[in-house]
């Protein structure tokens, strides 16, 4: 059944997308260290299951790892003034070794290591990556709501929204962009969590153009949110979600269609080229 | 508050052959409960003058005190503790994605730290909501509505209400009204009058409008290429008409 394959993928795909959107729509930085940061999830958590850490106790060290790369990225940008997309591959590339450092070598297999989805716990194996990719996501989604809706918060998206009226009432926009990309690259590196399980395996090349996935996930779910006028943050954030699975049903489609599967970054590019040109002209913003 | 400018100089250079000096050793004492008007032609250097008090232009040379206390050196949302700014772009001063209450949020912690606590309570809320009314715009009713969603006219009135949501002893405010219709241009210009009496606040107004500058304000300052050609204040200020000062600029 591809379609459940696909929504495994894209559950576990979803904090991804969510980081990438806060990145782009709210703090409005089109930040690219999500190739390095989603593959350093995936090697931190294949070593700390390996050292038999427990599987919760991976959790906080592959968010602290992600938000350290989202920060390095903020922070050459902000403090060196370099262009955000260049500080974005720079850290990217640099994580490349990271990487490789941190597991040694270039795949980790998980077989006989406990983790989230080999665990018995009634619910039925093939559904285990949706459920529990889809909790997570849902989790995140209700505390990252509330985290917006306060003080800090409402500085951050103003940030995001407009750096002049930020500054002149007292926010530093440059602080605001470290946390704001420390805080979306922990959530992508989550991401790399999650696959690393459902695959069964880490590898050190896991995250090349993971960032168009991303991409891809955030426009379409931006698509349903202009297309049903929500305002609601927390609703926009479940609409990427929807994005991302479609996305990843999208692509199981078209490989169940018979395309040869070395075609598929290609296939991934056109779609989100097709998403962008077809919804370039509905978005609406704001005057600034 | 007193703002000194010392020997304060900028230059812009667009291609490094072509400098403009925006500012050219200025010295200006701005005192207490000043409300200095500011005229001049285009390219004068008001804007720059402005932009270094609040810093968001970097000062070449001279120093900048706010109640002695040199502030040169201070990045802007560090001196937005000191002075709250209108910007000659309606839409500048306000987040449009953000909600009207949001933006109030925001504005009433300009001076404060910014905690990861909820702070957009009920109280919080009627209370932006009275402010607010003294406009009569109907505005009131739409705290949860973005603010992009407002007039320019509208978002100019707001700022100027953000700005004395906190503290504030310094209103810089760089021509306003020079996007507006001249309805909305009266009542931003009333309100602006209004805080600046109730709060006897400290502020400076820059302005193209002879009659604006000639009604507002206890002291009116004319730029000419980078430096002050003209002060007037007190009792002379008060005898200044628009047509006195088209005459400087004839």
């Amino acid at each position: 059944m591809f379609y459940i394959s696909a929504l495994a993928l894209g559950s576990c795909l979803a904090t991804m997308a969510i980081g990438v959107f806060l990145a782009i729509k709210i703090f409005k930085i089109p930040d690219i260290t999500t190739d390095g940061s989603f593959t350093l999830g995936a090697a931190v958590t294949a070593v700390a299951l390996q050292a038999a850490v427990p599987v919760w106790c991976v959790i906080p060290l592959v968010l602290l790892a992600g938000a350290a790369a989202g920060f390095l990225t903020a922070f050459i940008h902000t403090r060196l003034k370099i262009d955000a997309l260049l500080a974005g591959i720079l850290v990217m590339t640099a994580l490349f070794s990271v990487n490789l450092g941190i597991m040694g070598r270039s795949n980790i297999p998980l077989i006989n290591e406990t983790h989230l989805f080999s665990t018995e716990n009634g619910i039925p194996q093939a559904y285990k990556p949706v459920v529990i990719g889809t909790v997570l996501v849902l989790i995140l989604i209700v505390l990252l709501f509330g985290f917006l809706l306060t003080d800090f918060g409402i500085a951050m998206r103003a940030s995001g929204d407009s750096a002049t009226m930020s500054e002149a009432n007292g926010v530093n926009n440059s602080t605001m962009k470290q946390v704001g990309l420390a805080i979306s690259n922990s959530f992508t590196a989550l991401a790399g969590f999650l696959v690393t399980q459902y695959q069964g395996f880490a590898d050190v090349n896991m995250g090349v153009g993971i960032v168009i996935t991303a991409l891809g996930s955030v426009l379409l779910g931006d698509a349903l949110i202009s297309f049903l006028g929500i305002r609601n943050m927390a609703l926009q954030l479940v609409c990427v979600v929807l994005g991302c699975w479609v996305f990843q049903l999208v692509l199981a489609l078209a490989l169940s269609l018979g395309v040869n599967p070395i075609f598929l970054k290609g296939i991934t590019a056109v779609m989100v080229l097709l998403i962008v040109a077809f919804t370039r002209f509905k978005s609406k913003s704001y005057a600034n | 508050m007193q703002i000194e400018l010392k020997q304060v100089s900028k230059t812009y250079s667009t291609d490094n052959v072509t400098y403009i000096k925006a500012l050219q050793k200025i010295d200006l004492t701005i005192r207490p409960k000043d409300f200095i008007t500011i005229v001049g032609a285009n390219g004068s250097g008001k804007s720059t003058l402005l932009n270094a008090i609040a810093g968001s232009a970097t000062i070449d040379e001279g120093s900048i005190e706010f109640d002695g206390k040199p502030v040169q050196k201070l990045a802007v949302h560090q001196r937005s503790k000191y002075v709250a700014r209108i910007f000659q772009n309606p839409l500048s001063g306000t987040a449009p994605s953000l909600h009207v209450i949001d933006n109030f949020r925001l504005a009433a912690l300009r001076t404060k730290v910014k905690l990861p606590f909820i702070g957009n309570t009920k109280k919080f809320e009627e209370q932006v909501a009275n402010t607010i009314q003294q406009l009569g715009l109907g505005l009131e009713n739409k705290l949860h509505q973005p603010m992009g969603s407002l007039s320019g006219g509208q978002r100019q009135a707001l700022t100027l209400l953000m700005a004395v949501q906190d503290t504030v002893r310094v209103l810089l405010l760089d021509e306003p009204t020079a996007a507006l219709d001249p309805k909305s241009a009266n009542i931003v210009m009333q309100t602006a009058q209004k805080l600046i009496e109730q709060q006897q606040l400290t502020a400076v107004y820059i302005t193209h409008s002879l009659a604006d500058a000639a009604q507002y304000g206890n002291r009116i300052i004319e730029m000419k290429n980078g430096v002050i050609a003209k002060d007037i204040a007190g009792e002379e200020k008060k005898l200044l008409t628009a047509a006195h000062l088209a005459a400087w600029f004839a």
